[in-house]
């Protein structure tokens, strides 16, 4: 089974990506599917990487983070957020099958993000269902 | 199967990345390097190092070997228990104690010993103890001053912004407001955070970036106000108006033009000429706003309740509200220090009754619609 | 799952290269990263253990270019062959297009080979997909061993061992010297494809 997604969906996902996560002051912002595929990237324009390995590697990392949890009797964790000096990345889950995935430097707290990302995955799960 | 065309490009794209159906020569020239044997290497490790126990060759396999014993999973043939217990066994030996040291001195001979209590050493003991440690002098004082509290609540928002932890904030600021009712500088800096942390809580995902990092640094400030105890009482006013300047300019930056539920509350606020918005700040809900909380209820009248007895003049006569920015900003650049701290509290008082009275109409009519505001976490999960 | 990106005209598709512990699929993506970094601009992921053996997965996104006026992607995966692996194993198989099954032609090898590919069939059921509809190539690795003296299975008896109901395409191969390794890639990507062609005519998504 393919997931196939047109111009007008991506760019649904874009737009809300941009405006809510890019324009708070997030570096880069990625909807990737379990599978580490990579659904739709955005980012600020002053960072380059290599976003395709950092999909396959989110992509289990999240699941390695599910399996845990079974393991300890949770239905799941809540938070996945690594903290680095400079930069921190931020992962949430936004249905069954997609992950966004964000890169953040010092200037934007997790609090104010989480608290912007349950208005992103709202909309994201809008255009995904 | 017939192959498609599709199918049959991706394949021959694959014959030119590999270079398939070259000959030899251009796929020796189009060959990778060499790749190793794991295999050669492995058995040219072994044919080199000694297989007597001890030997470097030994050391080294013998952690590989171990991991595959335990896993229980071991792929090659089970290592020798023999030559790995002699390895164990060795590197258990200890080295011999020199007799010189074999007999530690006691508690009497140290202490009776010469320059035993030598202050080099007492420093080397301190430096090290706050290597460990950090230099207790300045453990921030915080803990043990009453905005612990406060602190503790600022420090979980950094973490998650929830309706629970910005309750907790409204009802601990609302408490400290109380205790300082007689600081007037810091009464300012609480009630900055007060507004902010309204604003927060009405906007939610729709906050500008801005509130955030700006209620985190006001409370900075605030904090190394209040526990500074070399600080002048000058010198703490002109932080606060520093604090009331980064407020006034964010008040300019937010856009209330997309916020929702507002615009109703807009319209009732005429604020022609002035570049400043009316903030949007959380109302208590409708049976309340006359109401201040118990632990307040100290407090001389609050913005809301005076508002309800200002309101309708101040509707009557929006006008007498009006004072652009420049103006205020000019006038103030006259005044002496605490005439300007005086006028900007003022100001901010003022503000406020703006704000309450045009979220008031924006909750009336978003309550007439029958439709919530902004969407919120809940419990401030997000999984 | 595959995923087609009509806006940007990307295709995105997982291979996964299974197999027991020690049977060469790490080699085997070592080998194709080796051949082609020149000319593909991507870097081999690897999570591995300090006795390297693969912990988590090996990773290399595979740019083929634009076929058809489509961009495709191939992400090839390899997973831990250790048995105690599993779960993760499960995680890296999620999502997958077409699995490359590595068997170690060691003949002491013969019981671990089935019972991995028994274990491949289980995890892929885990996620409602069948063995036996799925794009799947077994290659008989390790050939090289015989010239070294090491008893290894003749190609009919790993054939009726692992390929007797399957009758998926096979080849013998060398990870290690290189041999069949690309052929192996390319009959996989092949049928990977073909069966997304198939999908998206069926309307299948």
């Amino acid at each position: 089974m393919s997931l196939i997604l047109g111009s007008q969906h991506l760019d649904r996902i874009q737009d809300t990506l941009q405006k809510n996560l890019i324009g708070s002051g997030v570096q880069n912002t990625m909807l990737i599917d379990m599978a580490g595929n990579i659904i739709v990237t955005v980012d600020n324009g002053q960072v380059t990487r290599d976003m395709y390995s950092l999909a396959a590697l989110a992509a289990a990392n999240f699941g390695a983070m599910c399996s845990m949890a079974r393991i300890v009797g949770e239905e799941e964790f809540s938070l996945l957020f690594h903290k680095g000096q400079k930069e921190s990345i931020y992962f949430s889950r936004v249905n069954e099958e997609f992950l966004l995935v964000n890169i953040f430097d010092n200037e934007v707290t997790l609090g104010f993000l989480r608290l912007k990302m349950a208005q992103v995955i709202q909309e994201l799960s809008r255009v995904l269902d | 199967m017939k192959e498609s065309s599709f199918v049959r490009e991706v394949e021959n794209r694959l014959d030119v990345l590999f270079g398939i159906g070259l000959d030899s020569v251009e796929r020796g020239r189009n060959a990778g390097p060499d790749p190793a044997d794991p295999r050669a290497i492995l058995d040219g490790i072994s044919a080199e190092t000694p297989l007597e126990a001890g030997g470097e060759g030994d050391r080294a396999a013998v952690p590989d070997m171990m991991n595959e014993h335990v896993s229980g999973d071991a792929e090659s043939p089970e290592p020798d228990p023999g030559r790995r217990y002699h390895i164990l066994l060795e590197e258990e030996t200890p080295d011999p104690v020199p007799e010189s040291d074999a007999a530690h001195p006691c508690l009497e001979e140290i202490e009776s010993a010469p320059g035993s209590a030598d202050p080099c050493a007492v420093e080397d003991g301190d430096r090290r103890f706050e290597q460990i440690f950090g230099d207790i002098e300045t453990v921030t004082p915080a803990l043990f001053s009453p905005v612990k509290t406060l602190k503790s609540i600022i420090l979980s928002l950094e973490w998650e912004i929830s309706d629970a932890i910005l309750g907790r904030l409204d009802r601990e600021l609302n408490g400290l407001q109380e205790l300082y009712r007689h600081e007037r500088t810091v009464l300012g800096f609480l009630r900055i955070l007060r507004f902010l942390e309204r604003y927060i809580q009405v906007k939610q995902g729709d906050s500008h970036t801005e509130s955030v990092k700006l209620l985190f640094s006001v409370y900075d400030d605030l904090e190394r106000v209040l526990l500074s105890k070399a600080m002048a009482e000058e010198a703490k006013r002109a932080v606060l108006v520093v604090d009331i300047g980064k407020y006034r300019n964010w008040v300019e930056k937010i856009d209330l033009s997309s916020c929702t539920g507002a615009t109703a509350g807009e319209d009732r606020v005429p604020v022609a000429g002035d570049s400043r918005e009316p903030l949007t700040e959380a109302v208590p809900a409708s049976g309340e706003e006359d109401v201040e909380p118990a632990p307040a209820a100290g407090l001389p009248a609050s913005p809301a309740v005076t508002l309800t007895a200002e309101e309708s003049e101040a509707e009557q006569h929006p006008e007498r509200e009006e004072e652009t920015g420049s103006d205020f900003c000019e006038a103030v650049k006259a005044m002496e220090p605490h005439d300007a701290f005086a006028c900007a509290l003022e100001e901010i008082r003022r503000e406020v009754r703006k704000m309450i009275r045009s979220e008031f109409e924006a909750l009336r009519a978003e309550l007439g619609l029958g439709g919530k505001g902004a969407s919120h976490p809940g419990s401030g999960t997000v999984l | 799952m595959a995923f087609i990106n009509l806006k940007d005209r990307v295709i995105q598709a997982k291979i996964v290269y299974y197999g027991p512990g020690r049977c060469g699929k790490t080699t085997n993506l070592e080998y194709i990263y080796s051949r082609c970094r020149e000319q593909i601009n991507s870097e081999m992921v690897t999570v591995k253990t300090q006795g390297d053996r693969t912990l988590f997965f090996d990773f290399f996104p595979f740019d083929i270019g634009k076929i058809a006026g489509y961009d495709v992607k191939i992400q090839l995966y390899t997973v831990p062959g250790q048995v105690k692996y599993n779960s993760t194993r499960r995680l890296v198989l999620k999502g997958v297009d077409g699995v490359v099954f590595v068997a170690d032609s060691e003949a002491e090898r013969r019981n671990k080979n089935v019972a991995s590919l028994m274990n491949l069939q289980e995890n892929l059921a885990l996620y409602n997909k069948n063995i036996f509809e799925m794009p799947l190539v077994i290659q008989y690795n390790k050939r090289d061993l015989a010239k070294q003296g090491i008893e290894v299975l003749d190609v009919e008896t790993l054939d009726r061992d692992l390929n007797g109901v399957l009758k998926a395409p096979s080849f013998e191969a060398s990870a290690v010297e290189g041999d069949n390794v690309v052929v192996t890639l390319k009959k996989i990507i092949s049928l990977t494809m073909a069966s997304l062609e198939k999908e998206l005519e069926n309307g299948d998504w």
